[in-house]
């Protein structure tokens, strides 16, 4: 096993999780586990471990974590929140350490960029699509009477996207590229 | 109370027959409604690459609102109305984030002030509407009818703040069908995730969760599931024919949203309530 040294942990992890949700409390964590034997990506994926994750933002050693992309499997369940008899909210530290990564300019999967990228084209995830009937037509929105959705002034949308930072992540080559 | 209507993503581009239901039975039981101009994301998907960005989103959708005159946001999807519902939370006491937010809303000349509520459709059905008032207008019973309830993770959680239904034992659902007569009883699966948030990174696993726990419920004997959320159901209607080949079982059981089963109770027409865009196969349940 690899030895880290304890001087190299990064003292800020806990304010920068902190600057993204104020009232999150890492560090109340007593690691009893509740969190990660109720949670459902930790059955797929034994590698992810809510507790562990807790555990290594309160000592600041969060780097491997945040370099190997597994918070992205996280469900968003919530269910660790409610397991949690500290409430330490394991999730939304998961979700603001995913923002810390990308903050550091690692990227996030290609599903996520692709949303945002779409999100400034259109204001929505997903274009709208032709569903299928049980009579085997295809129909859109506008066949089903449904009102037209859109963003009316792109632009401008555009703009204000901007200032929140949406080009930022946008901006971020994924590994594979930069090779 | 005027409602201001939000769609949201999955429901305005794919799941087209939520919003067609949704529109039918607040539109029968007189719920004064009418559509958000303009509405974008509300941010969810995105939350966990730029927490600003979902911030934003979510505090647009409240501006667009509050700017066109509405007294509350009514909404048809689970992560939509958990975004919208978060964001009041989350601003009372990060006032740097509110000014950034207002810098960018100024682009499109909007303002954040203060949060609407946000009424999920299981409120208003439950709350507004009323169990009474849908036992009323039930013409026929749906008899032969024993459903699993899948609430949707983030309709019952988090804890911190208010939530449509209780995290541990949600019930609105279950009474909403009851009266209908539809048997719908608990079991012990009913709490588990759908899975839908991971189908983008891993969407192999995300079938295997979501077909296990159709397989389950038919295993139990229902015949049929009932859903909230358009991104659940996504995974445990539409998503049926995949899920049932990555996991190799027999997977194909009907189901429809709450709604659905409101409209089919107090005698809507099948099409009217979009039924002709469910293929999950409802047709001999429904009919016999």
């Amino acid at each position: 096993m690899e030895i880290v040294e304890f001087d190299s942990r990064d003292k800020m992890i806990i304010e920068q999780i902190r600057a993204r949700y104020i009232d999150l409390t890492p560090e109340d964590c007593y690691t009893c586990l509740k969190c990660t034997n109720g949670c459902p990506a930790t059955k797929l994926y034994p590698k992810f471990a809510p507790h562990k994750f807790m555990v290594a933002s309160i000592f600041g050693l969060v780097d491997d974590i945040l370099e190997s992309g597994i918070l992205w499997y996280c469900f968003h369940c919530i269910k660790c929140e409610t397991r949690c008899p500290m409430k330490t909210a394991p999730s939304q530290i998961i979700s603001s350490l995913a923002n810390i990564a990308i903050s550091r300019g690692i990227a996030p999967p290609k599903a996520f960029t692709g949303m945002i990228r779409a999100i400034k084209e259109k204001g929505a995830i997903a274009q709208p699509r032709e569903v299928p009937t049980t009579d085997f037509d295809f129909l859109t929105r506008d066949d089903l009477g449904l009102p037209p959705r859109g963003i009316k002034d792109i632009e401008k949308f555009q703009k204000a996207l901007k200032i929140i930072g949406a080009d930022e992540v946008l901006a971020i080559k994924p590994k594979e590229e930069e090779k | 109370m005027k409602y201001g209507f939000f769609t949201g993503c999955t429901t305005q581009t794919d799941t087209y027959e939520n919003e067609i239901s949704a529109r039918a039975i607040l539109k029968h039981f007189g719920i004064d409604f009418q559509d958000i101009d303009d509405q974008s994301c509300c941010g969810t998907p995105i939350k966990s690459t730029k927490y600003e960005m979902w911030a934003f989103l979510s505090a647009r959708v409240h501006a667009l609102a509050i700017a066109q005159g509405f007294d509350a946001i009514a909404t048809v999807c689970n992560g939509c109305d958990l975004a919208l519902s978060e964001l009041m939370h989350e601003l009372e006491h990060h006032s740097d984030l509110r000014k950034k937010i207002n810098e960018a809303l100024a682009e499109e000349g909007l303002h954040f002030d203060f949060p609407l509520p946000i009424r999920n459709i299981l409120t208003i059905l439950y709350e507004d509407v009323g169990l009474e008032k849908i036992k009323k207008n039930v013409k026929k019973k749906l008899t032969g009818f024993k459903t699993a309830c899948h609430y949707g993770c983030h309709i019952i959680r988090p804890t911190s703040f208010q939530r449509p239904d209780d995290a541990e034992n949600p019930t609105k659902m279950q009474e909403i069908l009851e009266v209908l007569g539809v048997e719908s009883p608990s079991y012990p699966e009913l709490l588990d995730c759908c899975a839908a948030t991971i189908i983008g990174v891993d969407a192999e696993n995300a079938l295997t969760v979501s077909g296990e726990k159709i397989h389950i419920i038919k295993q139990r004997g229902y015949n049929s599931i009932a859903n909230v959320c358009p991104f659940c159901h996504k995974q445990l209607g539409a998503g049926q024919d995949v899920a049932g080949r990555v996991i190799g079982k027999d997977v194909k059981l009907p189901a429809m949203f709450l709604s659905q089963y409101i409209g089919l109770a107090i005698g809507m027409d099948e099409e009217k309530l979009g039924l002709h865009l469910n293929l999950t196969g409802w047709e001999e349940l429904v009919h016999k």
